[in-house]
């Protein structure tokens, strides 16, 4: 439950280690998805053109192949309804129940205006790239046609066209996993992936487009197929993952799903430029225009994004908390080290409060709050006769983080030794009675 | 854990004292720690929440912090080290059942993943149906095409993606209003209909069958990824961070080429078993 996400450590680890794997290995279903339905219609058409796959075919055949495709998930689809309609009742319930704890309702202008300042170039970053990526996910196929007409000998076939999507598919495939596998470890990661992905973009793209009549001929076509499968790959282990996960990573919670949805947005203009420009330009301008979208997403990335890598993302809340308490200059934590902003973002001078020693301090300070909003919450929770503590309440600190808060709080001044005069005295007591002795701990749970 | 507790000195059970209900006393029963806590011990005490050792070194210093070399070096034992402890327990997770890491990968990645998958297989099926079309229908599709307006055809195209952005403000404004549940449901079931249109999809003539073909492909893009108001901190609204750790991505943001179809299991993607 909502618990696993929040407490602590152990989750929080993970996160750090596996967040990017997380999302990528979902995401690469987007791939897996591709290859079903090239196999789909392998299939079909084989099913339905008598086991052959040469023209020419009935109309009766494309009819059949084409609609069962996509009868298909029309049934996976409407599991989808069941499962949300039967399966699923609760989705709200606990998203509410926070909310109207929190008294959390929506955006408000300063705040939208505060992550404007701070985060607008972070905006640029994952809105540009998304955008230049989407050219490049949909310019991917304009190879294709190309070479099959000349190294094919039966380039009239829809069989041949399909079989070769397949292989690139599987290529596009093995980008996805690489990505999967290498967007957590912190020496190549997020921004590097996107950098060198986009770069080989436009080298793969940028070669033919200056050469156009030597690549398409049958000496360059190998050459040729080759930079096809490479600029899919990197297509796949480069931007195609990482802008999905960085449009969300980068910004902090109350803002996130704005600055995702903004960038998804401007990334489907991307998308839609492609598929609408592609329909009416030739073959070589359109080799002439793609490449210089990696090239702008290169720079984007490499001047504008911030390399969430192995960042704690509490850190960028904690950041955030600070910002909006017009209080940024007070925070001295990781979320700004250099190596977590962007070049733009350390020009400007972002980091240059990062200090570790004045951070550890402050630190304590918030977890002091916490915890005495916590201990409050729970004496409010037991006052109110309420008989379990929300197992939410009280995880995270250990035993000799409550006993340091307990010694050296303001609240009960001379609080020092082991017991302290407030309600949590029946646990302690309980605790104490419970064990005998030794060192273990003595203080209350 | 930081050993910062001082021990009272053990002696003999008192001569003559009543050990009852915890047996006679003699020192060990309780621990003091100390009065006064210096900046080492204070970083020894929270050194599990504030310098986990997957960041930081036993010294305290970030790894981004660290020179080059060293920098390499730790990184690397962190990632061997986890990626030793995952494979240990891919290994007891076989031991117990040798098919476990594939249902494993179902609920972690596939079904989390379902919506994008469905995404994928519609989205590029449009293209790999193209050249299916031309070549049975010649005087629609492609080049020469007389019976067929080439804008239309076109259309089929990019109208999906019109049919995403239309949905991404329309109707997503519809979804926020009759509340997460309605709204996950209705746009299943658009896609649904959707889909049920493209099997469908007839006209009186080829130009009509095309028109019809775009369109339910506009009508399939519509339903948009929720779009969630802000997610608050899951705890008190004074703490100015928690632990909670954010809900990282929302997966419903509204994105949707290659996004999240709002499948229900998406809090998979970053926080494990939360759902």
């Amino acid at each position: 439950m909502e618990n696993a996400v929040s407490a602590g450590k152990l989750s929080t680890r993970e996160d750090r280690l596996h967040r990017g794997r997380k999302v990528t290995m979902a995401f690469l279903m987007q791939g897996w998805g591709q290859f079903v339905n090239q196999a789909v219609l392998i299939i079909l058409l084989l099913i339905f053109h008598h086991g052959q796959g040469d023209p020419p075919y009935s109309v009766t055949a494309v009819q059949w192949t084409f609609r069962v495709s996509f009868a298909l998930p029309a049934v996976g689809t409407l599991w989808l309804v069941y499962y949300r309609t039967y399966k699923m009742p609760h989705a709200s319930r606990q998203l509410e129940a926070a909310k109207r704890k929190s008294k959390v309702t929506g955006y408000d202008v300063s705040s939208l205006k505060m992550a404007g300042r701070h985060f607008g170039g972070r905006l640029l970053a994952t809105a540009g790239t998304w955008f230049c990526n989407d050219v490049f996910f949909y310019g991917n196929k304009l190879f294709q046609s190309q070479f099959i007409a000349v190294i094919s000998d039966n380039p009239k076939s829809v069989m041949e066209t399909w079989t070769w999507n397949m292989v690139n598919v599987v290529v596009s495939l093995a980008g996805y996993y690489l990505a999967s596998l290498l967007i957590d470890n912190k020496l190549y990661g997020r921004k590097m992936m996107q950098q060198v992905g986009f770069l080989m973009c436009f080298i793969m793209f940028v070669i033919p487009a200056f050469k156009y009549n030597y690549y398409s001929q049958a000496t360059g076509i190998h050459a040729f197929q080759a930079m096809y499968f490479i600029s899919s790959f990197f297509n796949q282990f480069g931007p195609n993952s990482v802008t999905f996960l960085v449009a969300g990573e980068v910004f902090p919670t109350p803002i996130r799903a704005t600055a995702h949805g903004i960038s998804a947005c401007i990334g489907k203009a991307g998308a839609l430029l492609a598929s609408v420009l592609y329909n009416y330009i030739d073959t070589p301008t359109k080799f002439y225009v793609v490449p210089w979208f990696g090239l702008a997403g290169m720079v984007l990335t490499w001047v504008f994004l911030p390399d969430t890598t192995g960042l704690d993302l509490k850190e960028q809340e904690r950041r955030w908390g600070y910002i909006r308490d017009g209080r940024s200059e007070e925070y001295h934590g990781i979320a700004i080290h250099p190596q977590h902003l962007s070049l733009w973002e350390r020009l400007r001078g972002d980091g240059k409060h990062y200090n570790p020693e004045l951070d550890a301090k402050a630190k304590i300070e918030d977890f002091r709050r916490e915890w005495a909003n916590k201990e409050q919450e729970k004496r409010d929770l037991e006052l109110s006769g309420a008989a379990e503590v929300l197992p939410d309440l009280d995880d995270d600190f250990n035993d000799e983080v409550h006993g340091y808060f307990r010694r050296t709080g303001t609240d009960n001044g001379n609080g020092k030794g082991v017991l302290v005069q407030d309600s949590s005295l029946e646990k302690t007591a309980e605790k104490s009675n419970g064990e005998g002795s030794s060192t273990g701990s003595t203080k209350a749970n | 854990m930081a050993d910062l507790l001082s021990h009272h000195r053990r002696h003999d059970p008192a001569l003559g004292e009543i050990p009852v209900p915890h047996g006679p006393e003699t020192g060990g029963e309780y621990d003091d720690y100390p009065m006064h806590d210096t900046t080492e011990q204070e970083r020894q005490i929270f050194s599990y929440l504030t310098h986990p050792d997957d960041s930081y070194t036993p010294e305290g210093v970030y790894w981004a912090d660290l020179p080059l070399r060293k920098r390499v070096a730790f990184v690397n034992k962190v990632q061997n080290e986890e990626a030793a402890k995952e494979f240990k327990a891919i290994g007891s997770m076989m031991k117990k059942d040798p098919l476990s890491p594939i249902s494993w990968y179902f609920r972690n990645a596939v079904l989390p993943g379902a919506g994008l998958g469905l995404e994928g297989y519609v989205l590029f099926s449009i293209g790999n149906l193209a050249p299916l079309f031309s070549a049975a229908w010649p005087q629609c599709w492609g080049k020469n095409a007389t019976e067929c307006s080439a804008n239309w055809v076109a259309s089929v195209t990019y109208l999906e993606v019109i049919g995403i952005m239309v949905g991404q403000v329309g109707v997503g404004f519809i979804g926020d209003w009759i509340g997460r549940r309605w709204g996950l449901i209705q746009d299943a079931a658009i896609m649904f209909v959707g889909l049920l249109m493209l099997t469908a999809s007839w006209g009186t003539n080829l130009q009509g069958w095309v028109i019809c073909y775009a369109w339910s492909l506009f009508f399939y893009g519509m339903p948009p990824c929720f779009v969630p108001s802000p997610q608050p901190p899951l705890s008190g609204p004074k703490v100015p961070w928690g632990r909670h750790i954010v809900r990282l991505l929302t997966r419903d943001a509204p994105n949707r080429l290659r996004c999240w179809r709002r499948v229900p299991h998406h809090c998979h993607l970053f926080h494990g078993e939360c759902c």
